[in-house]
């Protein structure tokens, strides 16, 4: 009876697995017919008006060269409904932050904030906020979720362009080609296209626009090198120009005390230290997907140029000299600046301006103007060190932080890009409210407890500008008198003690002081803004691998610099690098013959 | 004879309802947790686009994921890798638990006894999220413990998580120091069950301590052992997703990367559902097949049997 049992039981696993696998194959013809039947229908019953994939390919094109021609609503215009509507939201906001929680503390919660009411009151919209998470990787498991179970908001954030052709396939999102332009209005439509309309093309799946590019500031793409003035001054040294001075820096640096390091590193150091290899003529960004044109007029993956080899040279001479520690090439970021920039083990690191945010959080505080104590430690910014270049080349994307898609279904779409018209009146239109809509008391990114949002491209620049034009660099004072908004804002929080404010944006010794000197005539643009092509979302995971593995074999000497970055070339193009590239030049050719 | 067994075989059924209505709740479980969500295993072999629902139209395409997983650059590396740290873990997982069973049953002092088997026993509970901070740590070639001590005897130090040469080893021996506490239960439990008075007999011949083990405890252990050790075949594939996950990096890809490293990277990161749930589809079946056999083994060698 016993070993009757077993023999079924072991039989019943077997079948149920070879029955999964049978069901599968014997359903697939009737899946398929399922799902053409579906197709058909759902085609017949929308009527055009939800148009799949395959729209009309010119006026993507067009809307990629010329952008918005004419618009039906004027700067400062937007739509006010006449009968309440709702509309649901999904984005990356962290609803219980501490931010959040103090301005629910102070009787303004974030579902009925100033943004929420401000869309109420003068538009008619309700805005409602579904699932919102804020680490990136459990929001797109919840999004894919969403999307299998059918129960996506209205409109909803999308951080993967993958997704967005996904969407756009079943038909589960809107085209928005000419929607797009019969409601932009001429301040969003400023906005968006200010740093050229190529930025539609990541929005573009087989020729129609089915996703708005979440516009942001392309000075996101720089990257800084932030230097302890204090500890220059106790080795006796200049501010770095150069890379070899960057080294000697690092050295004495290490020398100043036991458990020094010379240069805080990280596994992501290809994407949080680029400066690196900009010193040196190399030409990546901090996402890693830079296609740069040729002289033959293709385009080329950045990151494997012959002209990244400065970078890993300098790396790897600064590994083997033992100023980068062997450790921090398994860290993340964050937890090496945690290991030896907080712990004061560290006065050099790379990395893009926000990072101001975490020499504040590590209660770091600015020694300009008068403001912290003697013997605190001093952080500021530096022009990028040169290494073999004359001028340090910047590569940027016409940069969005991700896109928003409208629900097939919602039953106002238009309604989204009113909000966003509204949006940017709030901000920067002729009669803004800066001061109390992008930043307040309690949330210093007030601007981002809106449902949806887009920025200028000179949102950091603007304040920078108007600080620097009141400030006497030479005795560090600030004439208020000559401040406006958003300057005022920026240097109120400055005097508040937020000294990111300072490291980021400050008329001094700041980020954006390099900023001012290099954007936008040193940007280099990135070539290919498009969605991802199939072989591309196949196989890219893999290609990134090949190149991680590689690149930190040849920082750590395990690998020659010559004979392993060529075969890493190899293996990468065997990979299938050599058929993105082909493809991506094709489309390339596409949209801009 | 057939009908008298029938009868009996219901009479036991009905006399034993209310054990089986106990049952009931763990058998749902195990239908909704377990058997339904197989329906999933048909992504294996479909284009699987999320937006379309897992009852939407989804392209079928036969072995497409599977042929996609076998292209994969690193594949053959990850299938090498697992087999290698789960084959280190299972032999010197199985001797260091067996040792210290062994040791526990020769310690005369009771408090001892306790006192280690409970602090052995302790890290098992320990998630190695925490742990990986804490062996980080540890291990770190700057500042840690174990490479001050080795300085001490003038070894350079070794970056343990982050040289190929040593991050298996690491694997290995962090795993065995998390679990061999746990692990050695069984065996001290065989050991306690092994009849006193064969001990009296060799002890009465003459037997010293040491003969004792070799001749008594260790054959009387020895059905256990084989037994767990074909059975621990079913987890050949299971290198330890949570340890190598919270320890590996790109540096060392070459010797620590998994399949469920791997699986978790194109799934979850990825978003690639089809050759994610292919690769464990795949993992399942030659888990079934190694673990069936095993049991056959264990059955037939040894007359083991779960039911």
């Amino acid at each position: 009876m016993k070993k009757l049992l077993a023999i079924l039981l072991a039989a019943v696993l077997v079948l149920s697995l070879a029955a999964c696998s049978g069901s599968g194959e014997s359903t697939a013809d009737e899946g398929t017919k399922e799902a053409e039947a579906q197709e058909a229908e759902a085609e017949a019953e929308e009527g055009g008006e939800t148009e799949p994939a395959g729209g009309n390919y010119q006026t993507a094109i067009d809307l990629y060269q010329n952008g918005v021609k004419e618009y039906k609503y004027k700067a400062g215009e937007f739509k006010k409904y006449d009968e309440p509507i709702t509309l649901t939201v999904n984005n990356t906001h962290d609803l219980d932050s501490d931010t959040f929680e103090a301005m629910r503390a102070a009787g303004e919660p974030v579902e009925n904030g100033r943004w929420i009411q401000y869309f109420r009151d003068d538009m008619n919209i309700e805005w409602v906020f579904g699932w919102c998470e804020s680490n990136s990787a459990d929001y797109n498991q919840k999004l894919t979720l969403s999307m299998s179970e059918g129960a996506l908001a209205d409109v909803f954030y999308v951080s993967d362009q993958n997704m967005i052709r996904q969407l756009a396939e079943a038909g589960a999102i809107l085209p928005l080609t000419e929607l797009w332009q019969d409601n932009v209005n001429e301040t969003l439509g400023r906005i968006m296209e200010e740093e050229g309309t190529a930025i539609y093309g990541t929005g573009i799946v087989d020729g129609e626009f089915y996703a708005l590019p979440v516009k942001m500031p392309s000075t996101n793409t720089y990257n800084h090198c932030w230097i302890r003035r204090d500890w220059l001054e106790k080795v006796g040294m200049d501010v770095p120009s150069t890379m070899d001075e960057v080294k000697e820096v690092a050295k004495a640096f290490k020398e100043l005390a036991d458990g020094n390091i010379g240069l805080c590193f990280s596994k992501d150091f290809m994407s949080e230290m680029e400066g690196v290899f900009w010193a040196f003529g190399g030409q990546q960004n901090s996402r890693r997907n830079q296609w740069n044109k040729q002289e033959d007029g293709t385009i080329a993956y950045a990151e494997i140029q012959d002209n990244m080899k400065g970078g890993f040279e300098w790396l790897r001479d600064m590994y083997a000299e033992g100023l980068i520690p062997q450790e921090s090439i398994s860290m993340g970021t964050y937890d090496a600046l945690a290991n030896y920039v907080a712990t004061e083990k560290c006065g050099l690191f790379y990395g893009p301006h926000w990072y101001g945010f975490q020499l504040q959080n590590f209660g770091f505080k600015t020694q300009n103007y008068g403001m912290g104590s003697e013997g605190e430690a001093d952080w500021i910014e530096i022009p990028l060190p040169k290494g073999t270049v004359d001028t340090v080349i910047i590569p940027g994307n016409n940069t969005n932080d991700g896109w928003y898609c409208i629900n097939a279904n919602c039953e106002h779409p238009e309604a989204v890009i009113q909000t966003l018209n509204a949006y940017v009146e709030k901000l920067f239109g002729e009669n803004n409210d800066f001061a109390n809509f992008f930043a307040c008391d309690l949330n210093s990114g007030e601007w981002n407890a809106s449902p949806i949002h887009v920025l200028s491209a000179t949102v950091d620049l603007d304040p920078y500008w108007i600080l620097s034009k009141a400030t006497n660099k030479e005795t560090q004072e600030v004439d208020e008198s000559k401040l406006y908004e958003p300057g005022t804002s920026y240097w109120n929080y400055i005097k508040a003690g937020l000294s990111a404010y300072q490291y980021m944006f400050g008329p001094i010794d700041s980020c954006f002081c390099y900023v001012d000197e290099t954007y936008p005539q040193n940007i280099l643009w990135n070539e290919y803004l498009f969605i991802p092509t199939q072989t591309y979302t196949d196989r890219w995971g893999s290609l990134v691998e090949i190149l991680d593995n590689y690149e930190i074999k040849i920082v750590t000497g395990e690998l020659d610099l010559d004979e392993g970055f060529a075969e890493m070339v190899q293996k990468f193009n065997e990979a299938g690098g050599a058929v993105i590239s082909e493809e991506y030049n094709e489309i390339y050719a596409d949209f801009t013959k | 004879m057939k009908n008298k067994s029938k009868k009996s075989g219901w009479k036991q059924f009905k006399r034993n309802i209310p054990l089986h209505l106990m049952l009931l709740p763990a058998v749902i479980l195990v239908l909704v947790f377990a058997y339904i969500p197989m329906y999933g295993l048909v992504i294996a072999f479909q284009n699987f686009n999320a937006a379309k629902g897992i009852f939407g139209g989804q392209k079928w395409i036969g072995l497409g994921n599977f042929t996609y997983i076998f292209t994969l650059p690193s594949i053959w590396r990850v299938f090498g890798n697992t087999l290698i740290i789960a084959v280190l873990k299972i032999i010197f997982g199985t001797l260091a638990a067996i040792t210290t069973a062994l040791l526990l049953n020769e310690c005369s002092s009771k408090g001892v006894k306790k006192s280690v088997q409970t602090m052995i026993y302790f890290p098992h509970f320990i998630s190695w999220i925490i742990l990986a901070g804490v062996f980080t740590d540890i291990l770190s070639p700057t500042d840690g413990v174990v490479n001050s001590f080795l300085g001490l005897f003038g070894v350079k130090p070794i970056y343990f998580l982050g040289d190929n040469k040593y991050f298996r080893g690491t694997l290995v021996v962090t795993d065995i120091w998390k679990s061999f506490g746990y692990n050695s239960i069984v065996y001290l439990a065989t050991i306690t069950g092994i009849d006193p008075s064969l001990y009296e007999a060799a002890s009465i011949d003459g037997a010293g301590r040491w003969k004792q083990v070799w001749h008594i405890t260790l054959p009387g252990m020895s059905t256990i052992i084989i037994l767990l050790t074909i059975l621990s075949m079913g987890n050949i594939l299971n290198a330890g997703f949570d340890q190598v996950f919270n320890l590996y990096s790109a540096a060392v890809y070459d010797t620590g990367d998994i399949i469920d490293t791997l699986v978790y990277r194109l799934g979850l990161q990825g978003a690639k559902f089809g050759p994610s749930t292919a690769v464990g589809l795949l993992k399942s079946i030659i888990s079934l097949v190694l673990i069936s056999s095993a049991y056959l083994i264990a059955w037939k060698k040894f007359d083991y049997t779960v039911f």
